[in-house]
């Protein structure tokens, strides 16, 4: 007799974490002490700001930072010392450089931020003096934004196409099965790199976010169209399928009720597996110059400083879009596991 | 004898058929495939034109498609701008190289994960099998890039191991051992990368095959005999464990691949990867279909190996192919 | 070939289909054959039925038996047109549903219903009572008016009821139900629609002795009640003389003889059919021996 199941602390833990970091990118503004694109030449590759709560005059509740000032200005990497003849409280709710919450409201109120002209670069800065911190939550946007998109089409089509095989069968089957297999002979990120190819390279952000979507979503519909189809299939030849015919059922009604509420669990653990996928498929393409361009921030392009072996080496704080990347994989990662022991207990 | 013969067949109509896509795909573009050219000011509007004639653009599809095809089949994929040769020899000496890289880290990637997921298996429960797990499901979630930046971040900093390329800048010079020496070197990094993303996911394959066959009614009844632990685990289980695990050589070989040209470009390792991106930079119209079609002709040939051996293990696959696909749809692309 | 009927039945005049007698159901020259095999694989006819004859009066039942792979279940699918026949006739009350369109049928669904063997597959799992036997009401309704939901909940009782269940379990999932129940529920939602004619095939096999028998009973007092007519398929001899007034016995795809049940057991002509009736009659008479012999 199934009784209803208690839900496991660990995953609502994963839950909250998920949302957690989905509000934070959602809300990148506000949880950004800086615009993404402002420059500081003063303060290339700065490393991150340490936060202090103990000075001379003991323990503060508030906690706050020092102003960096370059020490040396060597040929190879900038050293930086901190200042402290004047320490900045970190505020919170303060007001800062103006943005759009979520491209509509126009704000300056920043979650925390620190009084001029010291910065508070919590993951240290890039070339240009740019907060990485900042830069990692408008960039997450974009490649997070572009995983979940990508697996939005990939599903829709696979879902679609794997139906209209499925249940059709005979040659119709046959030859859209073909076409899968060929769609999935090719190593995805070749076929990934190919099919960008021949795509405009340099195109403004938003199309290139279109494009990129449009492309891996492209080559990605192929092994959810053949798992939707082995469901629709066999579901197709059920008894009370057969019945429900007897009685009259349209073909329509058939999918709504009887066989599309097969795909549903297997829908949620692709979309659990897809979405780390394709966030990592971007990312690639926007490290190799194929995806989002400067000035625009993504965690791709991001990374591909770290080409250098210099910038490799010396700054290694740069490397915290991987971090970010990292998480949200895992997170997701979970996710599908749990998804995919629910449905094969089921 | 005719199955085999049917996988050639599937084979070639595979190729071919990726052949056409790829003529499709340039056919995609809102614009013309030099419309960036037009963009830059150094290259004249003749110069565009020259370039169009020569790689017959201004050809209808079918025309350029046929003619590709025929020059093809005889083993010439055209012309490449960048490096004004023909695609063919340049594909080749970059090919080899990322063979030798993927066919050393499949090869090491199956000799670590079989005995790793074996064992796992054996000693379930254990502090041994509850590490094993988790790394493997950390690792399977952390994209490849990140790992090969990761990693190289990693061997960079400490300097232990070679980065950057196949062969030291005084290679020539070297005696055949040390030049043997030399490549190997410099191939253990990218085969590192490689080796920890693709066996993190076998082992956990490995692992659960092992373990279902370990509750199948046979087992039992052959512990019941009093049977030795190995002779069990080497005689009884791993020969029916093994076939899912096997099923699952193509795959792999499609994520070896596909990791492969990161961890190339990452890496510095010169393989097709490096060149397939520089000629997608450059617009290398017929060095990027030459070497997808190379791509595909790995995976189609690897996929064929594969079922070969594995119907040669056990002719019941032959018709189970769904089955096989239903417990894959959680791995690969 | 040739239906083997009493020669001195008017029926037995191929061209006297009108003279007959108050057929609901009338079969005639029915075939089907299923092609196995898709695009590259060779296509390989099966033949399945290659020639069916037979016809059920209003109120009867009509049993038809035979081997496994007799056809007997292809027929059960082409008169309730779940297939769609190659070749013959079907006539309902006068009308030849063989080859009709979906549109065209749908008048005809009402009437003619199927009851399935596996009452377990032959039901959503994900399903509640209601939702099954609500079901047909939902997709076809003779009046093209559905009923609203408290109208379909009186009827779901009210039918519940008939068979033998407690309305009280109307919002039960269906995997809180037994085999028996299950095939109670397949009833009652056959009966949804009020048919007049019900199709069991092998509607009893899956079930236990005691269960059977409930059934059997429960199929009497229904037919008594509503005046239904049954086509019932089965490999079972001994439950359809309990159950049938006609039999027809079909072998390799034809009806090789037809006759009442009497006639059919005591005085088998066709070489089927006399093996189907030894069979039956050992079997029957091994229980008597063991208990005889423990009396």
């Amino acid at each position: 007799m199934p009784r209803k199941s208690a839900i496991p602390a660990l995953v609502v833990a994963l839950v909250v974490a998920l949302v957690a970091l989905h509000a934070v990118l959602l809300f990148a503004g506000f949880f950004a002490p800086y615009d993404p694109a402002v420059q500081d030449r003063d303060l290339p590759y700065a490393p991150p700001t340490r936060v202090h709560f103990i000075d001379a005059s003991g323990f503060h509740l508030r906690p706050f930072v020092y102003a960096w000032t370059s020490a040396v200005q060597g040929d190879d990497a900038e050293t930086y010392k901190e200042d402290r003849s004047r320490s900045y409280p970190i505020h919170f709710f303060v007001s800062g450089p103006s943005y759009r919450l979520i491209g509509l409201f126009a704000t300056d109120r920043h979650l925390f931020g620190v009084a001029q002209p010291a910065k508070i670069f919590l993951f240290g800065s890039d070339g240009f003096g740019r907060d990485e911190f900042s830069r990692i939550l408008f960039g997450g946007q974009i490649s997070v934004a572009a995983g979940l998109a990508a697996t939005l089409i990939a599903l829709l089509a696979g879902t679609v196409l794997g139906i209209i095989a499925g249940y059709c069968g005979r040659w119709v089957d046959e030859s859209l099965m073909g076409v899968t297999e060929l769609f999935l002979s090719l190593p995805w990120l070749y076929f990934l790199l190919g099919v960008r190819a021949f795509l405009p390279l340099h195109l403004s952000t938003l199309r290139t976010f279109f494009l990129l979507t449009g492309v891996i979503g492209l080559i990605g519909w192929a092994r959810p169209a053949r798992l939707v189809r082995g469901i629709v299939l066999s579901a197709r030849n059920r008894n009370y399928v057969l019945a429900a015919r007897g009685f009259g059922g349209s073909h329509l009604y058939l999918l709504r009720r009887h066989i599309l509420p097969e795909t549903f669990g297997l829908l949620l653990t692709q979309a659990a597996l897809l979405v780390p996928r394709y966030i990592a498929a971007e990312v690639t393409l926007s490290f190799f110059g194929l995806g989002v361009n400067e000035p625009t921030p993504s965690w791709g392009n991001m990374l591909s400083t770290l080409q250098q072996y210099s910038v490799l080496v010396s700054y290694g704080w740069l490397l915290a879009p991987a971090g970010a990347l990292v998480v949200t994989s895992v997170l997701y990662g979970y996710l599908a596991d749990l998804f995919h022991s629910r449905l094969k207990s089921s | 004898m005719s199955f085999i013969v049917r996988r050639l067949a599937r084979s070639a109509l595979l190729l071919f058929g990726v052949s056409i896509l790829c003529f499709l795909f340039t056919e995609m573009a809102p614009g013309s495939f030099f419309d960036e050219m037009r963009l830059n000011p150094q290259i004249s509007p003749e110069t565009i034109a020259n370039l169009r004639t020569h790689y017959g653009l201004d050809q209808p599809l079918v025309v350029r498609y046929e003619r590709w095809l025929k020059s093809a089949l005889r083993g010439d994929l055209g012309i490449s701008i960048a490096y004004n040769s023909p695609v063919t020899p340049l594909l080749w000496s970059r090919a080899k190289n990322t063979l030798l890289l993927t066919t050393t880290a499949l090869l090491l990637t199956w000799i670590i994960s079989v005995p790793l997921g074996v064992w796992a298996a054996s000693r379930r429960g254990g502090l041994l099998d509850r590490l094993i797990t988790l790394a493997s499901a950390f690792l399977i979630s952390v994209p490849e890039l990140v790992l090969a930046v990761a990693l190289l971040a990693v061997a960079v900093r400490w300097g232990i191991l070679r980065t950057g390329g196949m062969i030291s800048a005084d290679f020539e010079s070297l005696s055949m051992w040390a030049k043997l020496q030399d490549v190997i070197s410099h191939l253990v990094l990218p085969v590192c990368i490689l080796v920890l993303a693709e066996t993190a996911v076998i082992v956990r394959h490995v692992r659960a095959s092992v373990l279902e066959t370990l509750q199948s009614p046979y087992v039992q009844a052959a512990r019941g005999f009093g049977i030795s632990r190995t002779r069990l685990l080497f005689r009884h289980v791993l020969p029916v464990a093994a076939n899912p695990a096997i099923s699952l050589l193509g795959f792999s070989l499609a994520g070896l691949l596909s990791g492969s040209l990161m961890v190339e470009v990452v890496c510095g390792w010169p393989g097709l990867g490096p060149l397939i991106l520089e000629a997608t930079l450059s617009r290398d119209l017929y060095l990027v279909i030459g070497g997808i079609m190379l791509s595909a002709l790995f995976m189609v040939m690897g996929n064929l190996v594969a079922d070969m051996l594995l119907s040669a293990l056990d002719p019941r696959i032959r018709g189970n192919e769904d089955k096989a696909e239903a417990e894959q749809g959680l791995h690969a692309a | 070939m040739g239906s083997n009927l009493p020669t001195d039945s008017p029926i037995n005049s191929p061209n006297n289909s009108a003279s007959v007698p108050e057929a609901l159901l009338r079969v005639q020259g029915l075939t089907k054959r299923y092609v196995r095999g898709g695009l590259w694989r060779k296509r390989l006819p099966v033949a399945a039925v290659s020639c069916a004859d037979f016809y059920i009066p209003r109120g009867q039942t009509f049993a038809l038996v035979g081997e496994s792979g007799s056809g007997k279940s292809t027929v059960a699918r082409c008169v309730t047109r779940l297939e769609r026949p190659d070749s013959g006739s079907i006539l309902i009350g006068g009308t030849d549903i063989a080859q009709l369109m979906s549109r065209d049928l749908a008048p005809f669904r009402a009437d003619v219903q199927m009851v399935f063997q596996d009452a377990v597959t032959s039901m959503n799992p994900r399903f509640s009572a209601l939702d099954v036997i609500e079901e047909p009401l939902l997709i076809n309704c003779k009046a093209h008016d559905t009923p609203g939901a408290s109208e379909r909940r009186d009827l779901v009782r009210a039918l519940m009821i008939e068979v033998g269940l407690s309305a009280a379990w109307m919002n039960r999932s269906i995997l809180h139900f037994s085999g028996g129940q299950r095939q109670r529920l397949a009833l009652a939602r056959a009966l949804a629609l009020r048919p007049q004619l019900l199709v069991l095939d092998e509607a009893l096999s899956g079930l236990d002795l005691s269960t059977q028998a409930q059934i059997a009973n429960l199929l009497l007092d229904l037919q008594a009640a509503h005046s239904l007519t049954y086509l019932l398929i089965s490999h079972d001899l001994a439950l359809v003389t309990l159950l049938a007034d006609v039999i027809g016995v079909m072998s390799e795809g034809e009806t090789v003889e037809v006759g009442p049940t009497r006639q059919i057991i005591s005085e088998a002509n066709h070489s089927t059919t006399k093996k189907l009736v030894a069979a039956a009659k050992a079997a029957g008479s091994n229980l008597a021996q063991i208990a005889g012999a423990s009396a």
